[in-house]
């Protein structure tokens, strides 16, 4: 009797479930039309890779993805240009970086009104990603958040353990607390010539500065470098340096990419979204090696910080604005989509259910079985937003050249920062 | 005796001299060599220390990559279609231009009108460039070849040039006489000058050649389909923001580099006596 009233209760169950899904996934036939997509290498590729998954919502949506090259700003000079002549594609994908440089511009429609409605998705994404596209003062909106760059620390089980230290994540969590436990760590790892606790001075600043809410510009524009935070990170850059714990080499260049796979860098201090280059580029051959920790705590107690995102807008231009807010809800709220951006390129979603997903909360073979999302959901719901500026790429640019200056050459903190300083007041 | 040891010295000397060239052009040929030897080689390989210096078997590996973003000849044929008639219309352009403005020294407006040409080699051209896309997107030419042709046709520095050349080439008595024979000025300048200038045409052609093939600003703001994208556009799509997959662009800056190849050893006969051809002016 019980179990006949099981078998009749799953079936029930089951029978619901694919009606369920059956309505869920009835195909969306009265939006229709062309739309086209701007980005930039490789996101026009897995986008690309998205459409058969979406025309089978959408059949009668028929999408184009195009992209340029992000290198030198050359992307945003297209797409600014375009604007000016209202050539535009019908959605633009805009990266953090420029964030400043075009959430003012008109071109891109105003998302909180009909037939957007945006504001009503709120509640749905990251406050953190929310916080970049929503003009407090007028409550415009001008693009929805696609994906976020919750930061941790990357680092190779097998070499802290060969160090003495604690292989194991949360015991290594415990240990790296703050960063002047960080470097005490460091100094167990690095050996001279041949192996560097972090590759770059930079990253350390970028996560230091971001942990105390600080960026270049503070709200009413004036500049922060050569403020306090700025200084106590160039500080903690020159104890890691004198300590031996840097490489010598630069961020993206082919010998810091090199030195993943050669077991040159311990660790490194970054947006999640870098697990997906180590597992695809970097580091193939390392799988189980590498784990994943919170970064150090900064003097305030916070862990959390941001590197990376992305948000997609619909220009006023676009002729067919149904069928892209579709297109636009779809690549950045489905669970298709999420779920298979994550698995290109460890894609971090800004909108929240997706952070309880199967798909992103699993035992990872990359990093030993560990589930890499029980750190970055958390910083997902802790990150401080820091202020943009326009000016936010010649500012990174000019710090960077400083702190690759203090570490390189020994250069003093003092005349590193006020080279910055007079760099940037240069250019403003 | 005497004479031994002169040859003897200048044999040395030749020696020295070859010696001393083909180290320095070793310096030249050693980044084209190495990036032919990265575009056979795995990723992993490329990014090894010290870094390998003979070719790898990983060349079609590294073309597959190239074939999934895009397909591989087709940048080639594009560039082709940029390249070869802007290269030979500015190059007819500016030796008309040029011929007129030799030849008609007295005319009214002539120093007015090579001013002008002269001072567009001042004005930076990144200032030019929104000025100049929303006019061609007035003439409704975005997305095509057009905006990478037809404008650059009038280049004041093709113009410039080809008026210092023909002023030091074509003496002024060449024109007079044609006049006593009753010739006109279009039969002359074919006929007679064209000629003559051959080599500084091949110079000129040869420079606009090259500066076409590697432009990259331009026709990333003109062009938008991906299939219609020139070499050095579908190069940087092979990268994404973080990640340069250096064998595959290597390979294909090679494959980019056939053309400009073969059509500089078809001119080099010609561009060497470009270079030399007013030494030995009577």
């Amino acid at each position: 009797m019980t179990r006949r009233w099981k078998v009749v209760a799953a079936a029930l169950a089951l029978a619901a479930s694919l009606q369920g899904a059956v309505a869920q996934e009835a195909p969306n036939t009265e939006v229709s039309g062309a739309v086209s997509l701007w980005t930039w290498p490789h996101n026009d590729r897995t986008l690309s890779s998205l459409l058969p998954e979406f025309n089978k919502a959408y059949p009668n949506v028929k999408v184009r993805i195009q992209g340029f090259p992000s290198g030198n700003n050359a992307y945003l000079n297209k797409l600014l240009s375009a604007l000016l002549a209202g050539t535009g594609p019908d959605i633009a994908m805009v990266e953090i970086n420029n964030v400043a440089q075009l959430s003012d511009k008109q071109q891109f429609a105003d998302l909180s009104k009909p037939p957007f409605n945006a504001g009503a998705l709120k509640a749905d994404f990251a406050p953190f990603a929310w916080s970049k596209i929503e003009d407090p003062a007028t409550g415009r909106i001008f693009a929805l958040p696609k994906h976020t760059g919750p930061g941790g620390v990357f680092y190779r089980r097998d070499l802290f353990a060969a160090a003495g230290l604690p292989g194991d994540p949360q015991a290594l969590a415990a240990t790296l607390k703050d960063w002047d436990a960080f470097i005490e760590a460091g100094k167990k790892i690095a050996k001279p010539n041949e192996r560097w606790m972090v590759g770059t001075g930079n990253e350390l600043v970028r996560a230091y500065i971001a942990q105390h809410g600080v960026s270049y510009f503070d709200k009413d524009g004036g500049l922060q470098v050569g403020g306090p935070v700025f200084r106590q990170a160039f500080e903690l850059v020159a104890k890691a340096r004198d300590a031996g714990l840097i490489s010598p080499f630069a961020m993206w260049t082919p010998e810091w990419q090199g030195a993943f796979a050669r077991g040159q860098i311990a660790t490194i201090v970054v947006g999640n979204w870098f697990g997906g280059l180590l597992k695809s580029a970097y580091a193939p051959g390392d799988a189980g090696k590498w784990g994943v920790v919170p970064a150090p705590a900064a003097e305030n107690g916070v862990s959390a910080f941001n590197w990376g995102g992305d948000f997609l807008g619909v220009l006023e231009t676009s002729k067919n604005k149904d069928a892209a807010w579709a297109l636009v809800k779809w690549i950045a709220m489905n669970d298709t989509s999420l779920k298979l951006q994550y698995e290109k390129g460890d894609l971090y979603p800004a909108y929240m259910q997706a952070g309880t997903a199967p798909w992103i909360n699993f035992q990872d073979p990359y990093y030993d079985g560990q589930n890499a999302n029980e750190i970055f959901a958390k910083v997902q719901a802790e990150m401080v937003p820091q202020t943009t500026n326009p000016l936010d790429s010649i500012a990174s640019q000019a710090v960077e050249t400083a702190v690759n200056a203090v570490v390189t050459s020994g250069k003093p903190i003092d005349a590193a920062l006020a080279q910055a300083e007079a760099e940037i007041k240069a250019k403003m | 005796m005497m004479a031994g040891f002169l040859a003897s010295h200048e044999r040395r000397a030749n020696v020295l001299v070859t010696i001393g060239l083909g180290v320095f052009s070793i310096v030249f040929v050693l980044p084209l060599y190495w990036t032919a030897v990265m575009a056979t080689r795995r990723l992993e390989e490329v990014f090894q220390f010290p870094p390998p210096v003979f070719f790898g078997d990983a060349v079609f590996d590294n073309f597959a990559r190239i074939q999934a973003v895009y397909e591989p000849l087709a940048p080639l044929v594009n560039s082709l279609i940029v390249a070869v008639p802007k290269t030979a219309g500015l190059v007819l352009v500016s030796a008309l231009a040029g011929y007129g403005f030799a030849r008609y020294r007295r005319a009214k407006g002539h120093q007015l009108l090579l001013l002008l040409a002269f001072a567009t080699l001042f004005f930076p051209p990144s200032l030019a460039l929104i000025p100049f896309f929303l006019e061609m997107n007035w003439f409704g030419w975005l997305d095509s070849f057009w905006p990478l042709i037809v404008p650059a046709l009038a280049s004041g520095f093709g113009v410039i040039w080809m008026y210092t050349y023909i002023s030091g080439t074509v003496p002024h008595e060449l024109y007079e006489a044609a006049e006593v024979d009753g010739a006109g000025a279009f039969p002359v300048f074919f006929r007679i000058v064209l000629p003559i200038i051959r080599p500084g045409l091949a110079a000129l052609g040869v420079w606009t050649l090259i500066s076409t093939w590697n432009d990259f600003q331009l026709p990333l703001v003109i062009l938008t389909d991906q299939t219609k994208f020139t070499v050095p556009l579908a190069l940087t799509s092979l990268n994404s923001i973080y990640f340069a997959d250096l064998p595959a662009v290597m390979l294909a800056t090679m494959i980019g580099l056939v053309p400009v190849f073969m059509l500089f050893a078809f001119l080099s006969r010609q561009f060497i006596s470009g270079l030399t051809g007013g030494a030995v002016k009577s």
